[in-house]
């Protein structure tokens, strides 16, 4: 590894309406290195990633690649021929088309005098490529057959048969399971060892620190610093991330425990198998595992919202049966889904109508619905939760990501719930946001509401919870109480789970 | 409240009321503008006679609109109204002929409005099966019923009746438009100072949020398409009321007219969105056009190229008023 740099970019600014998102951000890599960028959401990873593969322009800096400067209008396609490839969260390929189709999208092999494709080439071509790899598909398979992993695969296949030099990887890893991660590490190795530069944004710090060999920190559209992966541990990258030692980020008390409220036996949902676990009064409760372990599917067995083919519920020691949100919101059970602009609001509607969805059919109990006191639980919920909004008609889609959580929240405090089941409640919200979230479960559980907190996030779990359940391959694999917390030991059991599996 | 409040987002509460009105606002002002230029044109336009005549045939189709103004704001369209009303048109004049007394045909008519609507409801909200596909589906199958039921006209003859459809309240006021205030309030009613209206436009903006909070989305459904049903019964029963008989083609090719009033309306066709007030101006407005044309001695086919034009052009200003364009 030498020392030369072959990607540079020197004082990048990107400025929208009302933010600066990049505030003269430098950035270098070293041939066939991974730089891992890692900040909070809203740190301005993203935005320095569009401004390198082309599809938001900067307003000033300068990008070099190999010597040769980039001009900032170039288009994303001719990035391309550069050498600097991206690849989205969001993958970007054709699915009723063919691995090979898609490969060599724009650029298929054609031949003879009326310019028919060359399917032959083609196959060819996606064979010697899929075997630098290691794999074995058929290059006519359809995409839509491939698992996502395998569609990620593919674009790192394309983004080297176009001889890339830098490759940048947004959150690759946000839907795989343990063993497609460890192969995509694989492959990431591989890369490496080509001489590819991987540019690899994360905000898992687990990953990080499997992968990189240096990390850059963002926070704020500002470089933090860059460290070497050896010279570093996740308490000073958190640090660093937030701009404040992590016990300030978890507002964590002592609550005094109570009884039992719910209890759980033997739930089999979807991936979940034989799930029990109980829950007490006024406590936090994680359910933690990455992502396919079961947590989501038990929480949505318990809720109703999927079927459960087997298992009891008890609340306050009486069985119960939930066949559905509506049922469950009738026994006290509340539900804070991860996918607030899909399943917890009604976008295009206002602040007090997306409060008050919980309780309509109190407010239009009589002739009239009572809409003074829809304004009232309205007011009196933004001025607690301290929401941020114009006003109490104003439309939710307009308000930050934080603030729209904390009307998903609010409304189902709205119903007086015994529990309060959250699902990745800090997604997609900023830091600052993230501790008032963590602030208002504390407050919750000290008025007596018990919470289920469903995250594959080890340093939200480990930071707030009073206990957790730890879940492999659909099994809880292990439950700690606070005390006994360790972040190794909690991780360990939910990777190697995996890895058995 | 005062300091969360966001200063460079508060707009001063008048301003907001009206941009709040703006649809219906610019409406109303083309509405305005429309028998301005009618007036020039035709010294007719304005006499009360002419003015109550355009009601007249405003109200019937106001009726259909408001029903299916609840379907549309929950993201479903109704296609089988006409179909429902001819049906419903055909028995109850059958069953009048037969000799039967005007307040049980009445009966008749909301009992078969609610029937056929069920029908829809149930495929639409037990079934799930897409509004559009479902009243497609039905369309056929209520206008084959109305051929089979009776292949031919049906007269009205019960005095009551007709004076239902045709009659005028001090010889001025026309009753179909009295019976369509009253069911347009309550619908209005409904949709604005109900928990059931609250619930059509927040399943109608977006369902799987609102069933995790709790509400019964299908039986939202199941209620909205039976009020679209109702409302199309009645009017397809004002209809051969007016026209002094019942056909069984009654209202086929037509079937657009109603959607294009309420999409002039605005009312958005992914649904959560819409008023009645729009609603309501939609159809006079419509209705405005072909009467303007009409006293022009402009003939019907063009009648319905402009009808066409206008709801084009419509949708298209509010297209660009948007700005969907320049993100593009």
């Amino acid at each position: 590894m030498g020392n030369e740099y072959n990607l540079q970019v020197k004082s990048a600014v990107k400025r929208f309406p009302g933010v600066l998102a990049l505030d003269s951000v430098d950035l270098e890599i070293r041939r066939g290195e991974v730089l891992a960028v890692i900040g909070e959401n809203g740190a301005g990873k993203s935005t320095l990633m569009k401004v390198l593969s082309g599809a938001v322009q900067m307003d000033s800096g300068e990008i070099t690649l190999d010597g040769k400067v980039i001009p900032p209008e170039t288009s994303p396609k001719a990035r391309m021929d550069y050498g600097l490839g991206i690849i989205y969260q969001e993958l970007n390929y054709l699915n009723e088309m063919t691995i090979a189709e898609n490969l060599f999208m724009g650029r298929v092999p054609l031949k003879g005098p009326f310019r028919v494709v060359d399917y032959g080439a083609m196959r060819k071509a996606s064979m010697d490529l899929m075997r630098m790899f290691n794999l074995d598909y058929n290059p006519f398979t359809l995409v839509k057959e491939l698992s996502v992993a395998e569609k990620q695969m593919l674009e790192i296949l394309r983004a080297v048969s176009r001889d890339v030099k830098v490759l940048i990887m947004d959150e690759p890893t946000s839907s795989l399971n343990e063993v497609e991660t460890q192969r995509l590490f694989g492959h990431i190795e591989n890369l490496k060892g080509r001489g590819v530069s991987i540019i690899y944004i994360s905000h898992k710090l687990e990953e990080v620190f499997r992968l990189a060999d240096r990390v850059m920190v963002m926070r704020d559209g500002k470089r933090v610093g860059v460290v070497e992966i050896g010279d570093t541990d996740s308490g000073q990258l958190v640090e660093m991330m937030v701009g404040r030692a992590i016990t300030e980020m978890y507002p964590k008390e002592e609550v005094s425990i109570g009884e039992e409220v719910l209890r759980v036996e033997g739930l089999s949902c979807g991936y979940a198998r034989d799930i029990s676990f109980s829950l007490r009064k006024g406590e936090i409760f994680g359910l933690y595992g990455l992502v396919g372990s079961g947590c989501v599917d038990t929480v949505e067995g318990l809720l109703g919202i999927r079927m459960a083919t087997s298992g009891k519920v008890f609340i306050e020691g009486r069985e119960i049966k939930i066949d559905n949100p509506i049922e469950a919101k009738k026994q006290g059970l509340a539900y804070v889904p991860s996918d607030r602009k899909q399943e917890g609001l009604v976008l295009i509607h206002s602040l007090k109508d997306n409060l008050t969805i919980t309780k309509l059919d109190e407010l239009g109990r009589g002739f009239r619905m009572n809409n003074s006191r829809a304004k009232e639980y309205t007011d009196t919920w933004i001025d607690k939760m301290q929401i941020k909004t114009p006003s109490r008609n104003a439309v939710v889609e307009s308000l930050s990501g934080g603030n729209q959580q904390k009307v998903v929240v609010a409304k189902w405090i709205l119903t007086d719930p015994k529990v309060l089941i959250m699902n990745d409640p800090t997604r997609g919200v900023d830091v600052g946001a993230k501790v008032e979230i963590y602030k208002i479960m504390e407050e919750l559980c000290r008025r007596g509401i018990s919470i289920i907190m469903v995250t594959a996030e080890l340093l939200e779990v480990v930071g707030i919870t009073d206990r957790l359940l730890v879940f492999t391959n659909g099994r809880i694999a292990g439950e700690f109480m606070r005390k006994d917390y360790d972040q190794q030991t909690i991780l360990h059991l939910a990777v190697k789970g995996n890895e058995n599996g | 409240m005062a300091s969360n409040t966001l200063a460079m987002n508060e707009k001063p509460k008048l301003l907001r009321r009206i941009t709040d009105l703006g649809n219906t606002l610019s409406l109303g002002i083309a509405l305005f503008l429309l028998c301005a230029v009618w007036a020039i044109m035709s010294p007719f336009f304005l006499t009360l006679q002419n003015i109550m005549n355009v009601l007249m045939f405003a109200s019937i189709l106001a009726i259909r609109a408001s029903g299916l103004t609840v379907s549309m704001i929950l993201g479903g369209m109704d296609v089988s109204q006409n179909a429902v009303g001819a049906v419903t048109g055909l028995l109850a004049m059958l069953f009048s002929i037969s000799g039967a007394p005007w307040w049980q045909v009445l009966i008749l008519v909301v009992m078969l409005g609610l029937l056929m609507g069920i029908i829809n409801a149930t495929l639409v909200s037990v079934f799930k099966i897409a509004a559009i596909i479902t009243t497609l589906g039905t369309m056929q199958i209520f206008r084959g019923t109305a051929w089979l039921i009776k292949d031919a006209t049906v007269m009205v003859k019960d005095p009551i009746l007709l004076s239902l459809g045709r009659g005028r309240l001090f010889g001025v006021i026309p009753n179909v438009t009295l019976i369509a205030l009253v069911i347009l309030g309550i619908v209005y009613y409904l949709l604005n100072f109900t928990s059931f209206g609250r619930k059509v436009y927040m399943v109608g903006g977006n369902e799987r949020a609102s069933y995790l909070s709790g509400i019964n989305a299908n039986k939202v459904k199941f209620v909205s398409f039976v009020i679209t049903g109702l409302t199309a019964g009645i009017s397809g029963f004002l209809v051969a009321c007016q026209v002094g008989a019942a056909l069984p083609q009654s209202g086929s090719g037509t079937e657009m007219n109603t959607i294009a009033a309420v999409i002039l309306g605005g009312i958005s066709l992914s649904g959560g969105k819409g008023k009645m007030s729009g609603t309501i101006l939609g159809i006079l407005i419509l209705q405005t056009i072909n009467n303007g044309l009409t006293l022009q001695s402009v003939n019907a086919y063009w009648q319905m190229v402009v009808s066409g034009a206008v709801l084009l052009i419509a949708v298209m200003i509010d297209v660009v008023r948007s700005g969907a364009l320049k993100k593009q």
